[in-house]
């Protein structure tokens, strides 16, 4: 078992005593394919800048994506938790993989909650967003805002049975690769959501991001220009789009919280390996007390993480409110993460900050995660309003 | 077409193997098992040729212990239909194959797939002997094959190439590596293999020919040798290489 630890295990095991083995067979099988199909193409996925796009297909073809979706979207709907440990395993291989495949996640758990039953029928099966037949993408951040969401300029006007969009959008992972866009542009009624197909005429993809981490994933401006869709393209109800956006960022949050673990995890495991066979002073550097300090805060700040992130997935899966333990998930593992990721690079020393180990590749995966899908300034703010809320 | 397939659970290849304190066995505590690799490819061939003959069915035969239904539920989970477990333990290729072939005359089969060995004993001897046992044609090792509903044809491999074997079914034919690329369990594959039924039986065994007296480790790898330097050296070291070493 590469990816697959103990720990994940333990806590599956803990969550779901009846329907462990099921779980467990389908945790190994998943280590398996990724081992095989997804770890060996990381370092190069980041190094030559590619779209992990085989990589994706095969966790697709696993039913990654669609497990935790009920049956008549073909889905297993197997527990949220589940899934989001299948997902830890990913992102311990890629996190390029992981992230273009999270946010791809996003978009389908959004149009399950909100969208009508035609844009359902036609996108999570007709057009198979939950088979990978099409890839999604989601589009809020613009040049001028990404934590300050209320103040997105894109607008959507409209005009007899179409809306008819125009801005910019930035930042936007799977950029120029989706087949489908989920837009937030401003109507009369306020912020609205709306699905834009790629090719419809007046969308246009800016150039592509480059970036210090995930470079697998596609980064990059999407920008609208007189492009009209039909109104059956909303999604949800007008004015909306807010109330939407912050539901779907409440979940990719468990996502990014367990990414951020997966990453955490793989750095940790290289530096525990290494320090036991580096030598310095004639003795392995494992031996060493200021090293073995690092490793028992990284062991405990991601075992904490790991935890926080599936109680709050284990929440979601009860259908109670979860927004509050997602943040708390996603804020405490994004920074434990790119903590971990730190001290691995200075356990290696200068193999560390080299190319040649595979090592800086994890921390410059991990400092997106306390960016985006809520930087951990509004995540505070968010956890600290709804505390005070709650007393 | 009935075609019946013949998986051994086995320590993974990866098990650190420990000695038990008999002295005869390994120490199961802590070994994953799972499914004898050559035994996949044997699986995914049943498998294929299922797809392309409409109306087959898929068997999954086994004898071990109880937890034999974990490897079972594997095969079931790659796309086969239904399992039967002997709950039986031998290292006897003898007693297994004779267990096998009673339980395998009693299903009418097109076909009899297994993999070539186990990874565990490499015996590579029970593929032969259920042939025998059934008084059917026995191809080994074929890493092609192609089937019709009375015949197969299959590339039996050996030193250097590979024969071309022709046999009426039902055949009993063992898998080697290169017949195929198995695929991989589907998430739907793994919850689905829950509901295929897995008929749990007891053989009664036949008497052991062959007998573990002991199980050893083999010994420490030696160090290095230094052959020589430069081109002189090159002749030495490929006597060697072909002598000592064998691999040439």
């Amino acid at each position: 078992m590469a990816l697959y630890t103990e720990d994940q295990k333990r806590i599956l095991k803990t969550l779901y005593p009846n329907d462990f083995e099921d779980y467990d067979i389908i945790l190994r099988t998943l280590d398996k394919v990724i081992e095989k199909e997804v770890l060996p193409r990381a370092e190069e996925v980041d190094g030559e800048k590619i779209f992990p796009k085989e990589g994706m297909d095969t966790l697709f073809e696993e039913g990654l994506v669609s497990m935790s979706f009920p049956p008549e979207y073909g889905g297993l709907g197997l527990p949220y938790p589940v899934y989001i440990a299948c997902m830890e395993l990913v992102s311990k291989a890629c996190a390029s993989t992981s992230i273009s495949l999270a946010i791809h996640s996003t978009v389908c758990e959004g149009l399950r909650l909100f969208a009508s039953e035609e844009l359902k029928k036609t996108w999570l099966l007709e057009k198979g967003l939950l088979e990978g037949r099409s890839l999604a993408a989601f589009a809020l951040t613009e040049p001028g805002c990404g934590s300050d969401a209320g103040a997105i300029r894109t607008k959507a006007r409209l005009e007899g049975d179409e809306y008819v969009i125009d801005g910019t959008k930035t930042f936007i992972t799977n950029a120029g690769v989706a087949d489908v866009y989920f837009v937030f542009a401003l109507t009369d009624n306020g912020p609205t959501a709306f699905l834009v197909e790629a090719d419809r005429p007046g969308l246009s993809i800016g150039k592509d991001i480059p970036k210090v981490g995930v470079k697998g994933t596609k980064t990059g401006e999407v920008i609208f220009e007189d492009c009209r869709i039909p109104s059956s393209n909303l999604v949800g109800t007008e004015g909306k789009g807010f109330k939407h956006a912050k539901e779907m960022l409440n979940r990719g949050r468990l996502t990014i919280g367990v990414l951020s673990v997966g990453i955490a995890q793989a750095a940790l495991e290289k530096a525990l390996r290494y320090s036991k066979e580096r030598k310095a002073f004639g003795t392995p550097i494992s031996s060493f007390q200021l090293t073995q300090e690092k490793f028992a805060n990284m062991v405990t700040e991601i075992n904490a993480a790991r935890l926080l992130t599936y109680y709050a997935a284990s929440l979601k899966e009860q259908g109670v409110p979860f927004a509050s333990e997602a943040a708390q998930a996603k804020l405490f593992a994004s920074e434990a993460s790119v903590r971990a990721c730190d001290n691995t690079i200075q356990v290696l020393g200068g193999y560390g900050y080299a190319d040649e180990y595979d090592v800086h590749r994890h921390w410059r995966d991990a400092k997106l995660m306390t960016i985006g899908e809520g930087s951990s300034e509004i995540l505070r703010l968010l956890i600290a309003h709804m505390a005070l809320k709650a007393v | 077409m009935k075609i019946i397939v013949c998986v051994k659970m086995v320590p993974d290849t990866t098990t650190k193997i420990v000695v038990a304190g008999n002295g005869k066995d390994i120490d199961r505590s802590g070994v994953e098992y799972v499914l004898n690799p050559y035994d996949e490819y044997a699986v995914e061939e049943a498998l294929s040729i299922k797809e392309r003959f409409s109306g087959s069915e898929v068997v999954i035969l086994s004898l071990g212990p109880s937890e034999s239904t974990k490897t079972i539920r594997t095969a079931l989970a790659m796309g086969a239909d239904r399992g039967v477990l002997l709950k039986a333990e031998s290292t006897d290729p003898f007693v297994v194959a004779k267990a096998l072939a009673d339980e395998i005359s009693s299903m009418d089969p097109g076909l009899v797939l297994l993999g070539k060995q186990a990874v565990d004993d490499d015996a590579n001897q029970v593929g032969g002997l259920v042939a025998e046992f059934l008084g059917l044609p026995f191809v080994s090792s074929i890493i092609k094959l192609e089937i019709s509903e009375d015949r197969a044809v299959a590339q039996r491999e050996r030193e250097g190439g590979y024969d071309v074997v022709e046999v009426p079914l039902p055949c009993v034919l063992s898998a080697q590596r290169g017949l195929n690329e198995p695929r991989y369990t589907t998430m739907k594959g793994i919850m689905m293999s829950k509901r295929k039924p897995i008929e749990e039986k007891e053989p009664i065994l036949s008497e052991s020919l062959l007998e573990v007296t002991s199980l050893h480790l083999p010994p420490p790898r030696s160090g290095g040798k230094i052959v020589g330097e430069g081109k002189e050296a090159v002749p030495e070291l490929v006597r060697l290489l072909k002598e000592e070493a064998k691999i040439l």
